[in-house]
């Protein structure tokens, strides 16, 4: 009975393993990625005429910049709010300018500078209700593409895609399943900003830390991934476009400061000299860990906040100081551990930086050794992006998934919350 | 690592719980009331969904009470190879029953059924982001021999079904969050089980 019983139970266990091919695991698998399809603009289109619409409410902000009273609010690629913010407090909406591929602006002597899509605007703000465009400088940013039928090609709009497809069990850890037209978002975007720091006359305004827009003197600096564009303003109401420089992959902001431009990329902070304001050249470069990296420069120290992300490549988050008395050597003063810090802004001894989803930090910088144990207040409850700090008043201007939000910091040991001007989702 | 270490722990905590029950008195001719613990070593084998052989080896502890001479139940765990994929490694954890035919006599044929989670883990790095086990059951027959006193040895063999879900990214070098492969696994194996009763 036992060597049978053995011996069946073997015969059994050989055939089932000979059979092993018949039983098959299952598996249903599900793609899911970004498909971008290309976007297209008639030049008719474009080049419409602009009008100041009545105000609407923030849906997607981008990009900030004050001037004087006034606070510009980016609507992601579809124009500028203007807002009457004399009483941080109470903001007052009073019209949407509405411009095709907006993304970023600057403005000097009355003079608002608007990027539309390849195109870069000038208009006349003597009345802000009602700005006038005075000028169209065409073709001068970059072109994404251009179709005989279609025209400009001037975005590429993602979509989240989900669908089946065959499970094909990956043998390694590489692999390839096709589908969609990839193509990185940053390539897609052609974005400008301004910043603060120049040797400026006071009509002009200030920008964030993100920015990618800036001006000097009489000249509007802007840059693209890859290049550094010039544009002389000694006539206001006709910029005209002087040069272009080549910096490099990876270019993300601008910075004025004194009589130099700096230029943040993913792997380092790139010092122009403007001793020829229409031809800047470049006069050293620091470099740093492959990371994305806004740049704000004040009594010859440089603030350079680095974080990981999906396009920048990297997993450190940290706040860099770096000495830039001598611009030909730049010198790392000190490092500081961050949570995921984006955009800043430095009023006297006070560094603001926005620290993502953990608000907006406060830093004693005094000693730029000891930033990182001197903070001095925190903002929890929103979502930080950029920052803009004021002077005077005391303000700080903030962005982020909820909107702008507005804080006296007469105290900075305990921020005061002004005004809320949200987004539309929110 | 951690997690290795972890499981291993669990089943020496397993072991040492069984061992401090087995000081409880055997009846020699009733099962009934009686306690049991198992130490089995499986190998299964199957094939991926592509046709691919995918084989492994396992290890489980079970500990468990005999509600008649014929019916038995218990809880199993240990860790187990479906094959060499980050979704296809598990710790299960299952309650389980079986009955026991001709329990009289010196070899005797069974078998047993088992129901539970099999929970999976990954690796630091690779192109998975995640892994997720799942449920999974099991029906095995087999025999077994008596030694002495309450000493069995029994093999047996079965089926074992075991879910399973993985994330992996879609091209490796595109990190974007929105751009990964989700795929959700029916694991089937042929299930040989050796083990010692005691």
């Amino acid at each position: 009975m036992a060597k049978s019983t053995v011996f069946l139970f073997a015969l059994a266990l050989g055939m089932v393993f000979l059979t092993t091919s018949c039983l098959k695991d299952s598996c249903d698998a599900t793609q899911v990625y970004v498909r971008y399809d290309p976007k297209y603009i008639q030049p008719a289109a474009l080049r419409a005429k602009i009008v100041m619409d009545a105000p609407q409410a923030v849906t997607q902000a981008g990009k900030i910049y004050v001037y004087g009273q006034y606070l510009f609010i980016n609507e992601l690629k579809e124009g500028i709010h203007i807002y009457d913010n004399q009483n941080p407090a109470q903001p007052l909406n009073i019209g949407f300018l509405k411009i095709p591929g907006n993304v970023d602006m600057a403005v000097r002597n009355g003079i608002l500078y608007a990027d539309s899509y390849v195109d870069l605007l000038a208009f006349n703000l003597d009345n802000p209700a009602a700005p006038v465009l005075v000028n169209r400088l065409e073709n001068v940013f970059p072109q994404l593409g251009w179709d005989d039928v279609r025209g400009y090609l001037v975005d590429y709009i993602p979509s989240k895609v989900e669908e089946q497809i065959p499970c094909n069990e990956a043998e390694d850890d590489i692999v390839f399943i096709g589908g969609g037209i990839w193509v990185r978002r940053e390539i897609a975007l052609t974005t400008l900003s301004a910043g603060l720091g120049g040797k400026a006359p006071s009509t002009v305004g200030i920008g964030g830390s993100t920015a990618r827009f800036t001006l000097n003197e009489d000249n509007l600096y802007t840059v693209s991934d890859y290049d550094l564009k010039v544009f002389d303003l000694s006539n206001p109401l006709a910029p005209r476009h002087a040069s272009t420089v080549s910096i490099g992959w990876g270019i993300e902001t601008i910075f004025p400061y004194q009589d130099y431009l700096f230029i943040g990329s993913r792997t380092g902070m790139y010092i122009y000299g403007l001793k020829d304001p229409l031809h800047p050249v470049q006069l050293s470069v620091f470099q740093h860990a492959n990371a994305c990296d806004p740049v704000f420069v004040h009594n010859d120290k440089a603030y350079i906040t680095l974080r990981n992300g999906t396009t920048c490549e990297n997993f450190t988050n940290q706040l860099e100081v770096v000495d830039v008395q001598d611009l030909f050597k730049p010198v790392l003063l000190s490092v500081h551990p961050m949570h995921h810090p984006i955009g800043l802004s430095v009023v006297d001894d006070l560094l603001f930086i926005c620290e993502d989803d953990q608000g907006l930090k406060v830093f004693d910088a005094s000693d730029s050794g000891k930033i990182g144990d001197r903070l001095l207040s925190q903002v929890k409850e929103i979502q930080a992006t950029d920052v803009i700090a004021l002077e005077k008043p005391r303000v700080a201007i903030v962005t982020g998934e909820k909107g702008i939000v507005q804080y006296d910091f007469s105290d900075p040991t305990k921020l005061r919350l002004l005004s809320t001007i949200p987004n539309g989702n929110n | 690592m951690a997690f290795f270490k972890q499981m291993i722990l669990l089943c020496l905590l397993n072991l040492g719980v069984s061992l401090s029950l087995s000081g409880q008195p055997n009846q020699e001719s009733a099962y009934s009331g009686s306690w049991y613990r198992r130490i089995s070593l499986t190998a299964a084998a199957g094939s991926s969904s592509n046709g691919i052989l995918k084989k492994g080896p396992g290890a489980e502890l079970a500990i468990g009470r005999h509600l008649s001479e014929k019916i038995q139940i218990g809880v199993a765990g240990g860790l187990e190879w479906l094959g060499n994929r980050p979704y296809q490694r598990f710790a299960p954890a299952v309650v389980e029953g079986a009955w026991l035919l001709r329990t009289g006599q010196r070899w005797s044929p069974y078998v047993l059924g088992s129901l539970g989670y099999g929970f999976a883990w990954k690796d630091a790095g690779g192109a998975y982001r995640s892994v997720r086990g799942g449920s999974r059951w099991n029906v095995q027959a087999g025999i077994t021999r008596k030694l002495g006193g309450h000493h069995q040895l029994l093999a047996d063999f079965g089926l074992l079904e075991q879910h399973a879900e993985a994330k992996r990214d879609n091209f490796w070098w595109w990190g974007g969050q929105d751009n990964y492969v989700h795929e959700s696994f029916r694991l089937h194996r042929w299930r040989l089980r050796l083990g010692w009763v005691f």
